[in-house]
């Protein structure tokens, strides 16, 4: 409502300005770089080679390779099956049921279920990917525990399920943020709303559909935005973990974009790729903020 | 302790003036209290006195000083915030010495003015405690304290007690009484409750829209109030107000006409509920049925409908006699009628 | 699952966590077996022969040596974040700025295109900057989370009541005065919620420096460790998992001291974005 800064604040201008001036230029270089990659995206640039030098323009070239191509639609089609699969539906959902069972409890086995989901999530990317490279293995703990016991020969998971690992991996290691994040929207429920449901008559499952999840609907949709966008461009875990193999199988488009830009070197291809993540990532979180926005 | 003098003072926010050329001087040693609505401008007169907002128009004087343009910390006075400001993270003790730390002062005399200031507050079991180890009224005794350390030459509130239940402001209300009378510091007051407002003023500031509307003795405004406005929103129940005219001098309400000599242009009447008395049928100036009955104990609420002058309210001590859905006769105290025309301006006292 | 707070966990329920957390921990059972094995083959199985070969060799040398650079190179990023983005934030949450919300979230937008797609540029300029160095890392890292710390360090600030800043201004506290006795202390979830986030990031990120670093000796953990892994032959499995845990522990640890801090700060990210 008061638009205009206090009298005390505007005597300080000066030094407002002094203290916001790194950061200022630190976006405008942010913005510099953005605006040279959406460059590169209309020219044949090369990484290496003639074309590192010599480049044309291209024009919309490498925009309609995109669709013409395999390898684009291809990688998108495994980036969407990755992002809902291990985002959208492993770690929301296996978020929220925790931090539903765990709501408002204390003791040693809400400690040990916290310390151990965060423990994921918190381990360094390529770290995570030795421990499920090793656990997927032919003698890892998948095949001594489950399927060795249950009388089947040993899996080569990495092998014949290497999307279905990478979906795994990374759902166990980023289902700690969503449970954060809806413990800290249930405990900002009050509990009069709750009891209020309760002297009403509803049953523990209609106050969670009805009454609580309503009420948590700005952070379920904020969650989705933020685990969609990570997911979306994750590269470090999956990378480390498979490459992008066996063959595409896992090849999503954070992975295609690297491999295109520095293995292939086609930098004009590989930029064009980033700016259509950019646009699809972008269209993601408006329907997303849409969401947040307007009650149903 | 000091004056203050608010001379033509104005403030506009881009197209939109809130204050509009206020004139108010305030004496050494008085407890003004601004009151009104919400919306009226009061808090941001008291921030512009404090040097939160910036002035767009007039001056404003403490001590014969021009503060226009000196920032807050010189102009020698101390704020107490509605939500009390204190420092969340500073235990009661350094939220009191926090302003002294900051200019300086020596640790023995922050230790002494500290000290004192607790000791008059009763806050001295609780100095070591942080805020939110404290009470509501506690609390607000900090902010007080934290005030009175810095022994300023002018004290201004910001709504103090708004945020405390009923029980406790009554009680802080007079402990801010007491406070003033040992201190005989100037005070400025910014409440939006007229029963703060007529206890602890020396004189009120009414005002609406940005204007001050009048400024007096709480006596003065409950029994001579310049306006309807004012007429309303200052006393503890609510003023009847009637459609009014003059017929032949005489003033009518409604279908009757009344023997007060009124002059022409009046067009509403004002009555404080306990300016009408029960009566018998042939007394009566106003009759009608009974709507409900509010009893308080140490005195009654009496609503009646009128048939063509709306709910009307009476206040009585002794209600043993009067039933819901009775016919009621009521009599008008006449010097206690206030007159008002189409301006809004009261009338002179009327003779029978 | 019940939204209840006063009841007690049905057996069922505690069984099925008990479950969970059974299922989250298993994958690290691999790697204590083969870090405390000396002899270890990367397979599952009991340790043939228990010792701390494998973590005296993970932390001396050129071991402690990366440890050291991603120390380094995590604590810089961190720091740097919270100079950079503080001074910042507190401008935006106090100064009125038309569309400056807009701006904001348009510079979150842009940050939504993938890292990869910008690491070019990134390099030519750190190439003609002569910043192919951690420094260049740490500036490339602040850079690349600013828009997100920003907007989380001025959502922090704006819960920050102004009016505490203006009962310590009318006490006499200068501009800075205010913002170290009063906003910052006040923001301290907020700044250990970036710090954690910028910290962790460093401390992960293996792409920056992999095509940032001019020699060995400037190599973090993260390097250290994915290209021991690569190496498929002779890999010493038993290092490598001791190697493993060194590398993890500070970013866990980092976490759980900051633990009591973040608490409140999760709320604040939840909330507004």
């Amino acid at each position: 409502m008061r638009k205009k800064i206090n009298p005390w604040l505007a005597g300080n201008i000066p030094l407002l300005v002094a203290v916001a001036l790194p950061a200022a230029l630190f976006l405008s270089v942010l913005v510099y770089f953005a605006g040279w990659a959406i460059t590169f995206s209309f020219t044949d640039l090369e990484t290496i080679g003639r074309k590192s030098v010599n480049w044309d323009w291209v024009g919309l070239k490498n925009y309609i390779r995109l669709f013409t191509r395999q390898g684009f639609l291809q990688s998108l089609w495994v980036t969407v099956i990755f992002t809902f699969f291990s985002a959208v539906i492993g770690q929301t959902i296996i978020g929220f049921l925790l931090a539903v069972a765990l709501r408002g409890k204390r003791g040693l086995l809400k400690t040990t279920v916290e310390v151990s989901i965060m423990l994921g999530w918190l381990l360094p990317d390529i770290v995570a990917a030795f421990l499920w490279s090793a656990s997927a293995s032919q003698t890892g703990l998948i095949n001594r525990v489950i399927i060795e016991p249950l009388g089947f020969a040993p899996i080569n998971f990495m092998n014949d399920y290497a999307l279905v690992v990478v979906i795994i991996a990374n759902t166990w290691k980023g289902s700690a943020w969503s449970y954060l994040l809806f413990s800290a929207a249930l405990d900002a429920v009050p509990k009069e709303i709750i009891e209020a449901a309760k002297v009403d008559g509803t049953t523990p499952i209609q106050r969670l559909w009805k009454v609580v999840i309503p009420m948590i609907r700005p952070h379920i949709a904020t969650n989705m935005l933020f685990i969609t966008i990570w997911t979306f461009t994750y590269f470090p875990l999956i990378y480390a973990l498979t490459g992008g193999g066996p063959g595409n199988d896992t090849n999503v488009l954070a992975i295609f974009l690297y491999q295109t830009s520095f293995d292939v070197h086609r930098l004009g291809y590989g930029s064009a790729i980033s700016v259509a993540m950019l646009l699809i990532v972008g269209a993601l979180s408006i329907f997303y903020l849409r969401l947040l926005k307007e009650p149903k | 302790m000091s004056n203050v003098r608010l001379e033509n003072v104005s403030k506009t926010y881009g197209d939109m003036k809130i204050i509009h050329g206020v004139d108010l001087a305030i004496n050494e040693g008085e407890f003004v209290v601004f009151v009104g609505p919400s919306g009226c401008g009061k808090s941001t007169l008291l921030r512009m006195i404090a040097g939160l907002e910036d002035i767009t128009g007039g001056h404003i004087k403490i001590g014969d000083k021009i503060v226009n343009d000196m920032p807050s910390p010189q102009r020698g006075i101390a704020m107490v915030f509605q939500s009390y400001a204190l420092y969340p993270h500073m235990t009661v003790r350094r939220n009191m010495a926090f302003g002294l730390e900051i200019s300086k002062c020596p640790k023995d005399e922050i230790e002494e003015r500290v000290n004192n200031a607790a000791r008059i507050l009763q806050l001295e079991p609780y100095l070591n405690r942080m805020p939110k180890e404290l009470s509501g009224g506690q609390r607000q005794r900090v902010a007080i304290g934290r005030a009175i350390v810095r022994e300023p030459k002018v004290f201004l509130f910001d709504e103090p007690l708004s945020n405390l239940d009923a029980a406790l402001r009554g009680q802080t209300r007079l402990e801010i009484a007491k406070l003033h009378s040992s201190l005989g510091a100037t005070m400025i007051y910014v409440t939006h409750d007229q029963v703060e407002a007529m206890t602890l003023a020396d004189r009120i500031v009414v005002l609406n829209g940005g204007r001050i509307e009048q400024v007096g003795t709480p006596l003065e405004l409950y029994s001579s109030p310049a306006n309807a406005f004012v007429a309303g929103f200052i006393g503890g129940q609510k003023m009847n107000f009637m459609p009014a005219s003059s017929r032949d001098g005489k003033l009518q309400l409604g279908q009757r006409v009344l023997p007060f000599s009124v002059s022409s242009s009046v067009t509403k009447v004002g009555i404080r509920p306990e300016h009408l008395q029960v009566s018998t049928p042939e007394d009566a100036h106003l009759s009608g049925r009974v709507e409900y009955v509010e009893m308080f104990g140490d005195h009654t609420l009496i609503h009646f409908e009128t048939e063509d002058l709306g709910l009307i309210t009476v206040k009585v001590e002794d209600s043993s006699d009067i039933k819901e859905n009775e016919p009621i006769y009521v009599k008008l105290l006449a010097e206690r009628l206030h007159l008002f025309d189409d301006s809004g301006r009261v009338h002179d006292a009327i003779s029978h | 699952m019940t939204i209840n707070s006063d009841q007690k966990h049905t057996p069922m329920a505690t069984l099925a966590l008990v479950f969970v957390a059974i299922i989250w921990i298993s994958p690290f059972s691999w790697l204590f077996v083969n870090a405390v094995d000396t002899q270890a083959t990367g397979e599952l199985r009991w340790p043939q022969s228990i010792g701390i070969g494998n973590f005296v060799s993970a932390m001396s040398g050129s071991a402690a040596q990366q440890f050291m650079n991603s120390m380094i190179l995590a604590l810089g990023t961190a720091t740097m974040t919270i100079v950079v983005a503080a001074g910042a934030a507190y401008f935006l949450s106090r100064v009125y700025i038309p569309g400056k919300t807009t701006i904001l979230w348009a510079l979150v937008v842009m940050r939504m295109m993938p890292t990869n797609g910008v690491l070019v540029p990134i390099y030519f300029t750190a190439e003609k900057s002569g910043l192919l160095n951690p420094l260049g890392v740490m500036i490339a890292l602040t850079i690349l989370n600013l828009p997100f710390t920003l907007l989380l360090l001025k959502n922090f600030f704006d819960t920050v009541p102004l009016e505490l800043e203006e009962a310590a201004h009318v006490e006499g506290a200068s501009l800075w005065e205010i913002l170290r006795h009063v906003v910052l202390p006040l923001s301290r979830a907020g700044i250990a919620v970036v710090w954690f986030f910028s910290f962790t990031s460093a401390w992960n990120e293996f792409l920056f420096p992999l095509i940032f670093s001019r020699t060995d000796s400037v190599f973090p953990m993260s390097m250290g460790l994915y290209s021991a892994f690569g190496e498929h032959g002779a890999i010493q499995y038993g290092f490598l998992a001791a190697y493993s845990i060194v590398y993890a522990i500070p970013a866990i640890g980092v976490y759980f001291l900051l633990r009591r801090n973040m608490n409140t700060g999760f709320a604040g990210v939840g909330v507004k974005g």
